[in-house]
């Protein structure tokens, strides 16, 4: 099943930081997914996976930039 | 999503396949309808499709609504026909629809079918023949375009994407219910619908899973410091747990005292129609509405006021101002303003060559008398200029004092008027206390009984204000000292690479949620107003006579309804009108969904009279793409729904009973 956002879109849309506008796009197709599901069995890890991928993407950015930094 | 056929298999009164029941429309013919007497299968029919797609989560709902199992459904004859032969007999029911989902950006049309089966054993007892299941499957298929059938798992996701079970009863619904939704008290049920149809429990479920998950990345930053960071990482920890239940405990609270304010509707709405307090509730609702009226006065009033004190604030300098001009009026008496000579006076004497004493002089800077003559004019320039400002300052003080004056008349005036408004005010609440009074006193044991309910939701109420107002005081603190340690932590986490690791995770997290917090009231308050602004409009078609009715959407999502005289008359609605103005409701929430789900309505006419019937068949067929209605001839199938529906309806079914075979069959009739 392919997944539309519809009417979040417009909220996504608004998010100018673009790590949290990736978080925020992942979660809602989560809960978009999961949407009549009881609030004690909602996937929480899966919203951390989607963490874990940004801070990661993030974490590699970190050592290059240090790098550049030190070889200037 | 549109659904396409129906195919049953002993489903309820359906013996053997029932065939393919088509269910195709076009865009001129939104409507399917189906006619049937009562107990000729029109809601089995309803249940089938239910069924189809929700499967185990809609065999609850059977239960908990109608205490019936889906195994009941299990058509007579063949449940016999087991019984005797001693196999197994299957039920089953599949349903075909298309949906658009979207792929890259583009829109991609996809055909489906659900097939529910279950496996039965007849068993046979004393009071009958119990079906008994023994098995059960589910399959869903996707139709390629090629033709080919993949199987797809079904899982509840499958249909959240689409039309999710929270949200269906919104659009597949027995019409004898659905005019509660116009009904006083029933503003929790409308804020549902509004929160599940157009996204907005997506956004705040999403904040909240990733202020939970932020909670515990920050509990396991807070176990991997060491020293005085572990101190501070506990604290923040602690904090951001206490401010997430904060953050729950008062949206417990608003939630409770909107369940309140429903209850609340509800006790006065029985108040209002018993006969004994009818009169007196009649006067409450009108000095209720002047008491609101009045406060508002009080309010702009108030408002007035305050622009106008600073001008009034002059006030106090009125003494000084007063004796400030008396003494330059004195020292204008006695000729002291203006006392220097002019400047022209000098330049009279220069041209002539001879002071006023007599004595002549040249116009030469050797010439004592000239150079005496030039200090004095200097002196006396300075003189003129200082007492031209007196002179100016007089005036001012003048026009101030008239100002101030003035000033303070309008002030007072107001004044006035809010001591008048406020005494109006509290002779209106006193009217009203003694309103209450004497519903109190009314020797009715069900009135009785209902005041004092009322009285406890109010006290309760009184309660949750209190503690609301507490938890947000807190939350704002919480706020505060949850950046502060933030900063604190951020210091000596540097020295930590792994809590640092961690924060990074929490405060994206954090961030996330914070970022849809903010978010979130902007896109719920627009979502609000594009639902009212539709229900208006919708309600508007639907009934010709609604210019009589202001209908609106409030804040808190009870919808109102106002008569020409500004009062509330949702409560006299007739069940025509409420179902009208559900129905506007449900079309409003679905357009601006944007998710174009069918409608499935069970008896829409119910036991509506039937003048209104006229005002719904107009316009059934334009409220969806694709409108499924189940009618009972006669009552809801009659000359006027006929003109108004059939010429729309792209098939038209009527459902016959043989009372021997105890079986239905369907004639299509267009």
């Amino acid at each position: 099943m392919h997944k539309t956002l519809g009417r979040l879109q417009a909220v996504l849309n608004e998010i100018e930081d673009p790590d949290l506008n990736t978080i925020i796009d992942e979660v809602f197709k989560i809960e978009v997914s999961y949407r009549s599901m009881e609030a004690k069995n909602f996937p929480r890890q899966k919203v951390r996976d989607v963490i874990e991928d940004v801070a990661r993407v993030i974490e590699n950015k970190q050592p290059a930039l240090t790098d550049e930094v030190t070889k200037a | 999503m549109k659904l396409q056929k129906l195919e049953l298999l002993n489903f309820a009164s359906f013996y053997g396949k029932s065939g393919a029941i088509s269910l195709k429309v076009s865009s001129e013919k939104p409507l399917i309808i189906f006619v049937g007497r009562t107990g000729f299968g029109k809601t089995s029919l309803f249940d089938s499709i239910n069924w189809a797609l929700y499967g185990e989560e809609y065999e609850n709902d059977l239960w908990i609504n109608k205490e019936r199992k889906i195994e009941d459904y299990a058509n007579e004859i063949a449940l016999r026909e087991a019984l005797n032969t001693g196999e197994r007999m299957e039920m089953t029911v599949t349903l075909y629809f298309e949906h658009i989902g979207e792929s890259r950006g583009q829109s991609l049309l996809r055909e489906y079918y659900i097939t529910q089966t279950l496996v039965i054993k007849a068993v046979q007892q004393e009071n009958g023949i119990l079906p008994k299941v023994v098995d059960r499957q589910t399959h869903l298929r996707e139709i390629s375009s090629g033709g080919d059938h993949k199987e797809i798992e079904y899982t509840k996701t499958f249909l959240d994407e689409i039309l999710p079970n929270n949200v269906k009863s919104y659009f597949l619904f027995d019409g004898d219910r659905i005019h509660n939704l116009a009904k006083p008290g029933n503003s929790q049920q409308v804020r549902d619908a509004i929160y599940r149809v157009v996204d907005l429990e997506i956004i705040q479920n999403a904040s909240e899973h990733l202020n939970d998950v932020a909670v515990e990345y920050n509990k396991r930053a807070a176990k991997s410091a060491t020293g005085k960071l572990a101190e501070v990482e506990a604290a923040y920890s602690d904090e951001l747990t206490h401010q997430n239940s904060l953050k729950r405990r008062i949206g417990d609270i608003k939630k409770e005292k909107q369940a309140i304010k429903d209850q609340i509707a509800i006790i006065d709405q029985k108040l209002t129609d018993q006969p004994e307090s009818s009169a007196l509730q009649e006067r409450k609702a009108s000095l209720t509405k002047d008491i609101a009226e009045n406060e508002s006065s009080q309010k702009e009033l108030k408002n007035l006021i305050r622009d106008a004190a600073a001008t009034t604030g002059l006030y106090l300098a009125t003494e000084a101002v007063t004796e400030l001009k008396n003494l330059l009026h004195e020292k204008r008496v006695r000729g002291e303003i203006p006392k220097h000579v002019r400047e022209t006076f000098f330049q009279d004497l220069f041209d002539m060559g001879e002071c006023i004493c007599g004595t002549t002089f040249e116009k030469k800077d050797n010439d004592r008398v000239y150079q005496n003559l030039m200090a004095r004019l200097e002196v006396e320039k300075t003189r003129s200029q200082e007492e031209d400002r007196l002179v100016d300052l007089f005036h001012e003080l003048n026009q101030s004092e008239s100002l101030i004056a003035e000033a303070k008349n309008n002030l007072q005036a107001m004044d006035d008027q809010l001591i008048d408004l406020e005494e109006g005010n509290r002779s209106l609440l006193f009217q009203k206390q003694e309103i209450d009074k004497q519903l109190e006193d009314i020797p009715v044991e069900d009135i009785a009984k209902l005041w004092a309910d009322r009285r406890t939701r109010d006290e309760r109420d009184k309660e949750l204000l209190v503690e609301l107002q507490n938890k947000t005081d807190q939350l704002t603190n919480s706020i505060q000292k949850l950046k502060d340690l933030d900063t604190e932590r951020t210091q000596l986490t540097k020295k930590q690479k792994e809590a640092e690791n961690l924060h990074l995770r929490a405060n994206l997290a954090k961030r996330a949620a914070d970022e849809l917090s903010a978010k979130f009231e902007s896109f719920a308050e627009q979502s609000r107003s594009e639902v009212e602004q539709l229900t208006i409009q919708e309600f508007k078609e639907f009934v010709t006579s609604s210019s009589a009715y202001k209908v609106a959407l409030g804040k808190d999502y009870s919808l109102e309804v106002m008569d020409s005289n500004g009062n509330r008359a949702l409560q006299r609605l007739s069940m025509g009108q409420s179902q009208c103005l559900s129905l506007s409701f449900i079309t409003a929430i679905s357009r601006v969904s944007k998710k174009s789900p069918p409608l499935v309505i069970d008896m829409p006419f119910g036991r509506l009279d039937p003048t209104v019937h006229a005002a719904i068949s107009r316009r059934l067929p334009k409220l969806s793409e694709q409108t499924i209605l189940f009618l009972i001839p006669g009552v809801e199938w009659n000359e006027t729904t006929i003109a108004n529906l059939f010429n729309s309806a792209s098939q038209v079914y009527e459902m016959s009973f043989n009372e021997s075979l105890r079986q239905t069959s369907l004639m299509a009739t267009k």
